[in-house]
């Protein structure tokens, strides 16, 4: 069991290590891939904290990202630190999923969800039309260079950090909280679980995470628009990347976000937008097909088992 | 001592008074049976106890050890020490027996428990409650009822209840379950638990409660030990009709 356990660690050890030294030795393109493939793995595993974890999918997930690089981005702009301006955009990012919980919790399941794309919304409107502070349509950027290998790093420490927790988290008690709120409120409650407290924590946990990675984002690309961030293919993303993964397990939403970055990528060359099918395609092959993800497969699972 | 006190309880659903003006009393350490015909308030008057109607109107006063309970929410009413079952039993399914269990051990207490002392613990209220040891880590929805039963119950007793609230433990059991089951909420009473039980099995509610209440169309009906509720004629009349000759 120990050496197994070692051996695990080892593996892992080693694969950070090579992920890490990897910006010696790659093109820009394939590096700023990288960190773009670990951005959508940081938005899809804390969006997973919260839909797979306690079963509330929040579909305005990407709020919170775009609120933090939106704050980094005007407070760089006028003149702050970028250190107190990164750590103010994950202020106001959690800061704001306090807020918005309040209503937001006190409806479940579809509605949730259908609440949770109208605050996204509203934000992107609002940041839209905020002209003056946040160039509006134009978009915003932020006067950094050289920006691609400390970018990568930061975002991959980010990664590394939130899948650890939502590792952590799962095997807690905390997770055995949330797996209660999923199989049953009402019941939950009658076992001493304070639901709105429970909630409200993992929705912070995951703005938390997610504001960590919007102002690293935001540094690295210099240059966003209200659309990128807050967009629905981006509000969407990770929904779909968790449930293609494998939403609930902690190696889920990364490797949906793998597979599912890949393909944008692959096809944001040839055919623009078409993306976006293939959201939809996933969604309802996931539906149809693999209502666990892939990694939740029979033969999938077969193959991690033997492994053991 | 009593443990419970309910005093003219009303609650209505718009035009419908499920539980109307009822007031009863537990004794610490009896078992109290309620019965009544299909529709007449007994799980309204649970969840009532309970706080799942937390928030919205209700009529009357709950003491739980002289304390006012009525305004609290659900997970606060856990931790003073009332726990219940539900009548269609309510396990999570997707979770071992023992994780079942751990809920309750880990959230239905005030006090904290370490991870350490609460698997044991865990084990011991599945064997308590007969649940066999090559069960304890299947996923709930793999396990049959009458286990699934168990394992409901044994997340009650996870939170270490000085008042049980039972809604149905027995419907749709065969004789020698109910036998068992019977065996079992006898051993939760000796183990000092407080149990307040609905049922519809009348030889079991019958043997094992010291007391019964009765209602009907949500008023408390009749109230005493069993011998006197079965020959009161309200009761008989709630049930099988009045006489008509």
């Amino acid at each position: 069991m120990s050496l197994l356990k070692l051996r695990t660690i080892a593996i892992i050890t080693v694969m950070i290590v090579i992920l890490a030294v990897m910006p010696m030795f790659l093109s820009t393109y394939i590096l700023t891939f990288l960190s773009l493939l670990l951005t959508y793995m940081i938005i899809a595993e804390s969006y997973d904290m919260v839909g797979g974890l306690s079963g509330y999918m929040n579909l305005g997930h990407a709020v919170f990202f775009g609120i933090s690089a939106y704050l980094f981005a005007v407070m760089v702009n006028y003149g702050i630190n970028a250190y107190v301006a990164g750590i103010t955009g994950v202020v106001g990012a959690v800061i704001f999923s306090l807020f918005i919980s309040y209503p937001l919790f006190r409806l479940r399941g579809g509605y949730f969800a259908i609440a949770s794309i109208a605050v996204d919304l509203f934000a992107m409107y609002l940041i839209t039309n905020l002209r003056d502070i946040t160039g509006g349509a134009h978009g915003i950027t932020v006067p950094f260079r050289e920006t691609v290998k400390i970018g990568y790093w930061l975002a991959l420490a980010i990664a590394i950090g939130c899948v650890i927790h939502y590792y952590i988290i799962a095997r807690s008690k905390f997770g055995l909280a949330l797996a209660s709120i999923k199989e049953d409120e009402e019941v939950a409650q009658h076992f001493g679980i304070a639901l709105y407290k429970t909630k409200v924590k993992i929705l912070v946990i995951g703005a938390f995470w997610t504001g960590l990675i919007g102002p690293v984002f935001m540094y690295s690309r210099t240059y966003i628009t209200p659309s990128v961030v807050f967009g629905l293919d981006n509000a969407l993303a990770p929904v779909i990347m968790a449930l293609l993964g494998g939403s609930g397990l902690w190696y889920g939403p990364v490797f949906g976000a793998i597979i599912l970055g890949i393909i944008q990528e692959l096809l944001w060359v040839k055919i623009p937008y078409f993306h976006l099918f293939i959201y939809g395609l996933a969604m309802v092959l996931i539906g149809i097909v693999l209502p666990g993800g892939i990694l939740r497969a029979t033969y999938v699972r077969r193959i991690v088992e033997r492994k053991r | 001592m009593k443990i419970l006190e309910c005093e003219h309880l009303t609650k209505r659903f718009g035009g419908l008074v499920a539980v109307d003006d009822v007031s009863f009393y537990i004794n610490e350490g009896e078992i109290l049976g309620l019965i009544g015909p299909n529709g007449s308030g007994k799980t309204t008057l649970f969840n009532l106890i309970t706080g799942t109607y937390h928030g919205s109107p209700m009529n009357g006063t709950i003491k739980f050890y002289g304390r006012e309970i009525s305004r609290e929410k659900p997970h606060n009413i856990c931790k003073m020490g009332i726990s219940r079952t539900f009548q269609l039993i309510k396990p999570f399914l997707n979770k071992t027996a023992l994780q079942n269990v751990l809920v309750g051990i880990y959230f239905g207490r005030r006090d904290k428990v370490s991870e350490d002392a609460a698997l044991p613990e865990a084990q011991n209220i599945l064997d308590f409650v007969g649940l066999e040891k090559d069960k304890h880590n299947e996923i709930v929805a793999n396990l049959p009822i009458i286990d699934r039963k168990r394992v409901e119950i044994a997340r009650a007793l996870g939170t270490k209840p000085k008042l049980l609230l039972l809604d149905e433990p027995m419907s749709g059991m065969n004789v020698q379950e109910i036998t068992q089951f019977s065996d079992l909420i006898c051993q939760i009473r000796d183990s000092k638990i407080t149990v307040f039980m609905i049922e519809h099995v009348m030889r079991a509610i019958m043997d094992l409660s010291d007391r019964v209440i009765v209602l009907n169309y949500g008023k408390k009906i009749a109230e005493g030990h069993p011998k006197e509720i079965t020959s009161n004629k309200k009761v008989v009349e709630a049930y099988l009709g009045e006489a008509e000759w």
